[in-house]
Protein backbone atom coordinates (compact mmCIF):
# COMPACT_ATOMS: atom_id res chain seq x y z
CA UNK A 1 0.00 0.00 0.00
CA UNK A 2 1.26 3.48 -0.84
CA UNK A 3 1.68 5.88 2.06
CA UNK A 4 0.01 9.29 1.96
CA UNK A 5 1.84 11.88 -0.10
CA UNK A 6 2.58 15.23 1.53
CA UNK A 7 3.66 18.22 -0.54
CA UNK A 8 5.80 20.64 1.47
CA UNK A 9 6.18 24.16 0.08
CA UNK A 10 8.76 26.33 1.82
CA UNK A 11 11.38 28.70 0.42
CA UNK A 12 13.84 27.81 3.20
CA UNK A 13 15.97 24.82 2.22
CA UNK A 14 16.87 24.12 5.87
CA UNK A 15 13.21 23.85 6.80
CA UNK A 16 12.40 21.67 3.79
CA UNK A 17 15.17 19.28 4.79
CA UNK A 18 14.00 18.95 8.37
CA UNK A 19 10.30 18.63 7.56
CA UNK A 20 11.12 16.02 4.96
CA UNK A 21 13.24 14.15 7.53
CA UNK A 22 10.43 14.26 10.10
CA UNK A 23 7.62 13.25 7.75
CA UNK A 24 9.56 10.45 6.04
CA UNK A 25 11.49 9.00 8.98
CA UNK A 26 9.04 9.55 11.82
CA UNK A 27 5.67 9.75 10.05
CA UNK A 28 6.46 7.32 7.19
CA UNK A 29 4.83 9.62 4.68
CA UNK A 30 5.89 10.07 1.10
CA UNK A 31 7.17 13.63 0.69
CA UNK A 32 7.46 15.93 -2.28
CA UNK A 33 9.20 19.30 -1.94
CA UNK A 34 8.74 22.67 -3.61
CA UNK A 35 10.61 25.91 -2.96
CA UNK A 36 7.91 28.26 -4.25
CA UNK A 37 4.40 28.54 -5.66
CA UNK A 38 5.51 27.95 -9.23
CA UNK A 39 7.21 24.65 -8.39
CA UNK A 40 4.29 23.63 -6.18
CA UNK A 41 1.70 24.28 -8.87
CA UNK A 42 3.72 22.26 -11.38
CA UNK A 43 3.96 19.35 -8.92
CA UNK A 44 0.26 19.26 -8.03
CA UNK A 45 -0.68 19.15 -11.70
CA UNK A 46 1.71 16.25 -12.16
CA UNK A 47 0.39 14.34 -9.15
CA UNK A 48 -2.36 15.22 -6.68
CA UNK A 49 -0.95 15.16 -3.12
CA UNK A 50 -3.02 13.94 -0.17
CA UNK A 51 -2.00 16.88 2.04
CA UNK A 52 -0.19 20.17 1.40
CA UNK A 53 1.92 22.06 3.96
CA UNK A 54 2.44 25.65 2.87
CA UNK A 55 4.82 28.15 4.39
CA UNK A 56 3.13 31.51 4.98
CA UNK A 57 6.05 33.84 4.26
CA UNK A 58 7.40 33.19 0.80
CA UNK A 59 8.64 35.63 -1.84
CA UNK A 60 6.60 36.30 -5.01
CA UNK A 61 3.44 34.40 -3.98
CA UNK A 62 3.02 33.95 -0.23
CA UNK A 63 1.17 31.08 1.45
CA UNK A 64 -2.38 32.47 1.21
CA UNK A 65 -1.84 33.45 -2.44
CA UNK A 66 -0.45 30.00 -3.24
CA UNK A 67 -3.43 28.41 -1.53
CA UNK A 68 -5.80 30.41 -3.76
CA UNK A 69 -3.86 29.40 -6.86
CA UNK A 70 -4.04 25.74 -5.82
CA UNK A 71 -7.76 25.89 -5.10
CA UNK A 72 -8.31 27.15 -8.66
CA UNK A 73 -7.09 23.78 -9.93
CA UNK A 74 -10.14 21.45 -10.01
CA UNK A 75 -8.25 18.40 -8.65
CA UNK A 76 -6.98 20.45 -5.68
CA UNK A 77 -10.33 21.79 -4.46
CA UNK A 78 -10.70 19.20 -1.70
CA UNK A 79 -7.07 18.56 -0.78
CA UNK A 80 -6.37 19.52 2.86
CA UNK A 81 -3.93 22.43 3.01
CA UNK A 82 -2.26 23.56 6.25
CA UNK A 83 -0.06 26.58 6.80
CA UNK A 84 3.36 26.44 8.40
CA UNK A 85 4.37 29.64 10.09
CA UNK A 86 6.99 31.09 12.36
CA UNK A 87 4.99 34.30 12.36
CA UNK A 88 2.06 33.35 14.58
CA UNK A 89 3.68 35.23 17.41
CA UNK A 90 3.93 38.36 15.25
CA UNK A 91 0.61 39.80 16.29
CA UNK A 92 1.62 43.34 17.11
CA UNK A 93 -0.74 45.80 15.53
CA UNK A 94 2.14 47.75 13.98
CA UNK A 95 3.57 44.68 12.29
CA UNK A 96 3.06 44.31 8.53
CA UNK A 97 2.44 40.64 9.28
CA UNK A 98 -0.37 41.35 11.75
CA UNK A 99 -3.00 40.24 9.22
CA UNK A 100 -1.43 36.80 9.34
CA UNK A 101 -3.03 35.81 12.61
CA UNK A 102 -4.07 32.19 13.01
CA UNK A 103 -7.71 33.22 12.57
CA UNK A 104 -6.93 35.05 9.34
CA UNK A 105 -5.00 32.07 8.00
CA UNK A 106 -7.88 29.73 8.80
CA UNK A 107 -10.29 32.15 7.11
CA UNK A 108 -8.02 32.07 4.05
CA UNK A 109 -8.99 28.41 3.71
CA UNK A 110 -6.36 26.49 5.67
CA UNK A 111 -7.38 23.31 7.49
CA UNK A 112 -4.75 23.89 10.16
CA UNK A 113 -1.95 26.28 11.12
CA UNK A 114 1.23 24.61 12.34
CA UNK A 115 3.78 26.75 14.18
CA UNK A 116 7.51 26.52 13.64
CA UNK A 117 9.45 25.36 15.59
CA UNK A 118 7.57 22.06 15.81
CA UNK A 119 8.01 18.74 17.57
CA UNK A 120 8.43 15.90 15.05
CA UNK A 121 5.79 13.64 16.52
CA UNK A 122 3.28 16.48 16.81
CA UNK A 123 3.86 17.57 13.23
CA UNK A 124 3.36 14.00 11.98
CA UNK A 125 0.22 13.53 14.05
CA UNK A 126 -1.30 16.76 12.80
CA UNK A 127 -0.55 15.79 9.21
CA UNK A 128 -1.99 12.32 9.84
CA UNK A 129 -5.24 13.89 10.98
CA UNK A 130 -5.46 15.80 7.71
CA UNK A 131 -5.03 12.75 5.50
CA UNK A 132 -8.39 11.74 4.04
CA UNK A 133 -9.70 8.44 5.51
CA UNK A 134 -9.49 6.68 2.15
CA UNK A 135 -5.70 7.10 2.06
CA UNK A 136 -3.12 5.09 4.04
CA UNK A 137 -2.08 7.17 7.07
CA UNK B 1 5.92 8.30 29.49
CA UNK B 2 7.29 9.57 26.17
CA UNK B 3 7.63 7.03 23.38
CA UNK B 4 11.16 5.68 22.94
CA UNK B 5 12.59 6.73 19.60
CA UNK B 6 14.66 4.60 17.28
CA UNK B 7 18.36 5.23 18.17
CA UNK B 8 19.22 5.20 14.47
CA UNK B 9 16.76 8.00 13.98
CA UNK B 10 18.36 10.00 16.77
CA UNK B 11 21.81 9.50 15.23
CA UNK B 12 20.51 10.67 11.85
CA UNK B 13 18.90 13.67 13.45
CA UNK B 14 22.12 14.54 15.28
CA UNK B 15 23.93 14.46 11.94
CA UNK B 16 21.29 16.73 10.38
CA UNK B 17 21.63 19.16 13.29
CA UNK B 18 25.41 19.20 12.98
CA UNK B 19 25.14 19.95 9.25
CA UNK B 20 22.68 22.71 9.98
CA UNK B 21 25.04 24.18 12.61
CA UNK B 22 27.74 24.53 9.95
CA UNK B 23 25.30 26.11 7.48
CA UNK B 24 24.02 28.53 10.12
CA UNK B 25 27.46 30.16 10.33
CA UNK B 26 27.02 31.23 6.72
CA UNK B 27 23.46 32.45 7.39
CA UNK B 28 24.69 34.63 10.28
CA UNK B 29 27.48 36.08 8.11
CA UNK B 30 24.96 36.84 5.33
CA UNK B 31 22.68 38.76 7.68
CA UNK B 32 25.59 40.84 9.04
CA UNK B 33 26.76 41.59 5.49
CA UNK B 34 23.25 42.67 4.45
CA UNK B 35 22.94 44.91 7.52
CA UNK B 36 26.29 46.53 6.77
CA UNK B 37 25.22 47.08 3.16
CA UNK B 38 22.04 48.80 4.36
CA UNK B 39 19.80 46.12 2.83
CA UNK B 40 17.15 46.09 5.57
CA UNK B 41 14.69 44.09 3.53
CA UNK B 42 17.20 41.35 2.74
CA UNK B 43 18.44 41.29 6.33
CA UNK B 44 14.87 41.01 7.63
CA UNK B 45 14.14 38.06 5.33
CA UNK B 46 17.39 36.39 6.36
CA UNK B 47 16.73 36.95 10.06
CA UNK B 48 13.16 35.65 9.70
CA UNK B 49 14.35 32.46 8.03
CA UNK B 50 17.17 31.92 10.50
CA UNK B 51 14.85 32.47 13.43
CA UNK B 52 12.42 29.86 12.11
CA UNK B 53 15.01 27.28 11.11
CA UNK B 54 17.23 27.61 14.21
CA UNK B 55 14.27 27.07 16.51
CA UNK B 56 13.13 24.09 14.48
CA UNK B 57 16.60 22.51 14.56
CA UNK B 58 16.76 22.91 18.34
CA UNK B 59 18.88 26.05 18.72
CA UNK B 60 16.48 28.41 20.50
CA UNK B 61 19.16 30.92 21.50
CA UNK B 62 20.12 31.51 17.85
CA UNK B 63 16.43 31.73 16.96
CA UNK B 64 15.95 34.37 19.65
CA UNK B 65 18.95 36.45 18.52
CA UNK B 66 17.75 36.37 14.90
CA UNK B 67 14.21 37.25 15.95
CA UNK B 68 15.47 40.30 17.87
CA UNK B 69 17.02 41.60 14.64
CA UNK B 70 13.91 40.79 12.62
CA UNK B 71 11.70 42.56 15.15
CA UNK B 72 13.90 45.69 15.11
CA UNK B 73 13.80 45.78 11.31
CA UNK B 74 10.04 45.21 11.16
CA UNK B 75 9.57 48.13 13.55
CA UNK B 76 11.92 50.30 11.52
CA UNK B 77 14.33 50.60 14.43
CA UNK B 78 18.11 50.67 13.97
CA UNK B 79 19.90 47.37 14.50
CA UNK B 80 22.55 48.21 17.08
CA UNK B 81 25.95 46.58 17.41
CA UNK B 82 24.66 44.80 20.52
CA UNK B 83 22.10 42.85 18.50
CA UNK B 84 24.72 41.97 15.90
CA UNK B 85 27.14 40.81 18.60
CA UNK B 86 24.36 38.72 20.18
CA UNK B 87 23.67 37.07 16.81
CA UNK B 88 27.35 36.27 16.27
CA UNK B 89 27.74 34.90 19.79
CA UNK B 90 24.64 32.75 19.36
CA UNK B 91 25.98 31.44 16.05
CA UNK B 92 29.32 30.62 17.65
CA UNK B 93 27.54 28.79 20.49
CA UNK B 94 25.67 26.66 17.92
CA UNK B 95 28.93 25.65 16.29
CA UNK B 96 30.56 24.90 19.63
CA UNK B 97 27.59 22.76 20.62
CA UNK B 98 28.42 20.38 17.77
CA UNK B 99 32.15 20.44 18.46
CA UNK B 100 33.11 22.92 15.73
CA UNK B 101 35.37 25.92 16.21
CA UNK B 102 33.82 29.19 15.01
Amino acid sequence: MTPATVLVVDDDEDIRRLISFALERVGHFRVRLAADAQQALALVQEERPDVVLLDVSMPVADGPQTLSLMRAIPSMRDVPIAFLTAGVEISESDSPNAHRSVAALLRAGACDVIAKPFVFEELCERVRRLVPPTVVR
Amino acid sequence: MPEARDPTLDALLAAERAEYAKRSELRVAEIVTLLRAGDSSGARRGAHKLSGSAGTYGYPWLSKAARAIETALVRGEPVGQGLIDDLRSAGAAVLQSVGETP
